[in-house]
């Protein structure tokens, strides 16, 4: 139980592509200042149960409750999984991130000096204030990554939804990222898919388990033989010196 | 000699047309070219010699036809792709050779001859009559006041579409308006450069100007200039030479982008960082 209110409530959802079932038996809730991680094999679903929550799929079956103070297209930052972006495309990494402004409402109003100076703002936290006129081409992954990570962020949402972060960028940017969640997280709650979910385990409250089937779990430590019971055979990957061990052989009372 | 030629009644028409062709073309070619939907604009133009076809068989003016096969097809595609599970360069395909082949057949089956066939394969800016300037007036207005309108929308649904359906915007009826657009200007600008060269109008100046520029407005603000600048080039050059129009406006615009590549290989290698 959670002493935060209500964000999401997931109840049941069966979604997939051309009728074709992906992800079943999704069922648990979203709260303020949750840290979710969510875990699974490569075509699990974790990406399909994302692209659910953020209403681009309908379910099959079952429903997604929306609460939270922000109207609904307001209330989730969304940082997608890299590699869909076309990096020829003319756009400055200023307007990717005032992109992240946009909602049903305001297809033709320009944006307002409060708004741009909150872009600004953005950018300066994430240290990408000296590329803002820069066309995203000629940046590097981990800047891209920042450029995202400004314009899930700029709508002030109070879930933050992150498809794989980490992946191809560099460890400067990732050690930066999770001093950035963890600071966040102080306000608003995150949702992050992750292969490596040994190196967050410290940041993470609960986990989802994706493999078809959805499974939540209460709780930030988890061991193989619930990986087993939940079907998803992940591998609990370790590095180096950080320790990770929560995640790989804690031992508790089931 | 140059004087004399802006008293004829036929070559102020073409620089008209030229100019109201090379904003229409500068705006929605950024817009493709960005995009990346070349091939998609391609098989609109394919598939409205159908219509051109149907035209002559009917007997009426088969700008007409043409526009209502180039956005019936622009909407077919963007409809098939999107909501069936027909690969997107499948649909393409399709409708770009059986638009070419409806048009066979219809003209095939037209009696006797079919005047001016020539001129929408070829394109020949000096035959653009009265209607066919109102008709491109009106698309250079529609479509500027619709991209000053909705400018932020239309850049952020082709940069990343499936993150602005997560911002709720209406990206289905925006891309299905701006592929019609698209379809209206190939259409209109037929008479320019005639369907087999079309495409290059929408895009020659777009590849010249981006290789200075990265910014969306300034790739449509100065593919209007190359575009305008190579038609006016390419008219003169068709009048003295005696040869076809469109041709020469390839021809012209072909030139260009060879000289800015020249140009901009030429400042990269004086750049101390560049090689
Ligand atoms: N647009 C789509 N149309 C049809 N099937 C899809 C589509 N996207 C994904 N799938 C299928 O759904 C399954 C789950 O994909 P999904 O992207 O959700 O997995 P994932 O857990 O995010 O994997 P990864 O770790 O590789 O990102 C895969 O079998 C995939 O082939
Ligand atoms: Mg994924």
């Amino acid at each position: 139980m959670s002493d935060n209110s209500i964000l999401l409530e997931i109840d049941n959802i069966t979604a997939g592509y051309n009728g074709e079932v992906i992800i079943k038996n999704a069922r648990f809730n979203v709260f303020e200042k949750d840290f979710i991680g969510v875990i699974g094999p490569n075509g699990g679903g974790k990406t399909t149960l994302i692209k659910t929550i953020l209403g681009l799929i309908k379910p099959f079956s079952g429903q997604i409750k929306y609460y939270g103070e922000n109207s609904n297209d307001q209330l989730i930052g969304y940082l997608p999984q890299v590699h869909y972006v076309d990096k020829k495309f003319p756009i400055s990494v200023r307007d990717v991130v005032l992109s992240g402004l946009m909602s049903k409402n305001r297809m033709i109003k320009r944006f307002t000096k409060k708004e741009k100076l909150k872009a600004d703002e953005e950018m300066e936290k994430m240290g990408i204030s000296g590329i803002r006129k820069k066309p995203i081409g000629e940046l590097s992954g981990g800047q891209l990554q920042r450029t995202f990570l400004c314009r899930s962020l700029i709508s002030s949402p109070q879930l933050l939804i992150l498809d794989e972060p980490n992946n191809n960028v560099d460890n400067k940017f990732e050690s930066d990222l999770y001093k950035i969640l963890r600071e966040l997280n102080k306000t608003i709650a995150i949702m992050m898919v992750s292969h490596d979910i040994g190196i967050i385990s410290t940041y993470i409250k609960t986990i989802v388990c994706v493999n078809r089937d959805v499974h939540y779990h209460q709780s930030n430590i988890i061991n193989e033989e619930q990986l087993r019971a939940y079907n998803c055979p992940i591998q609990l990957i370790t590095h180096g010196e950080i320790p990770h061990t929560v995640l790989k052989t804690h031992v508790h009372d089931h | 000699m140059l004087i004399e030629l802006f008293s004829y009644k036929f070559f102020i028409n073409a620089i008209i047309a030229s100019l109201l062709t090379s904003i229409s073309c500068g705006i929605i070619g950024t817009y493709i070219v960005s995009k990346r939907i070349v091939f998609i604009s391609g098989g609109i133009t394919h598939a409205s010699f159908g219509g051109i076809g149907l035209g002559y068989f009917l007997g009426i003016n088969p700008i007409i036809g043409a526009i209502t096969f180039s956005i019936m097809s622009a909407l077919g595609i963007e409809f098939m792709s999107k909501k069936t599970d027909i690969r997107e360069d499948s649909a393409i395909a399709i409708m770009w050779s059986f638009g070419m082949a409806l048009g066979i057949i219809f003209i095939f089956l037209t009696p006797g001859y079919a005047p001016n066939l020539m001129n929408y394969l070829f394109g020949n800016i000096l035959t653009v009559s009265r209607l066919d300037i109102y008709l491109s007036l009106c698309l250079a207005l529609g479509i500027s006041i619709f991209f000053i309108l909705f400018y932020k929308p239309i850049i952020y649904i082709s940069f990343d579409e499936e993150f602005s359906r997560t911002r709720k915007i209406r990206v289905n009826i925006l891309n299905y308006i701006l592929i019609s657009f698209v379809a209206l200007t190939i259409v209109l600008s037929i008479k320019v450069a005639g369907i087999i060269l079309v495409i290059s109008l929408l895009t020659i100046p777009q590849a010249s100007v981006n290789l200075f520029f990265k910014d969306f407005k300034k790739i449509i603000w100065y593919s209007i200039l190359v575009g305008f600048s190579g038609s006016m080039g390419g008219l003169l050059v068709s009048y003295y030479l005696d040869i076809p129009s469109g041709a020469a406006i390839i021809f012209m615009l072909v030139i260009i982008f060879i000289l800015f590549k020249i140009y901009s290989q030429f400042k990269k290698s004086l750049s101390p960082s560049g090689g």
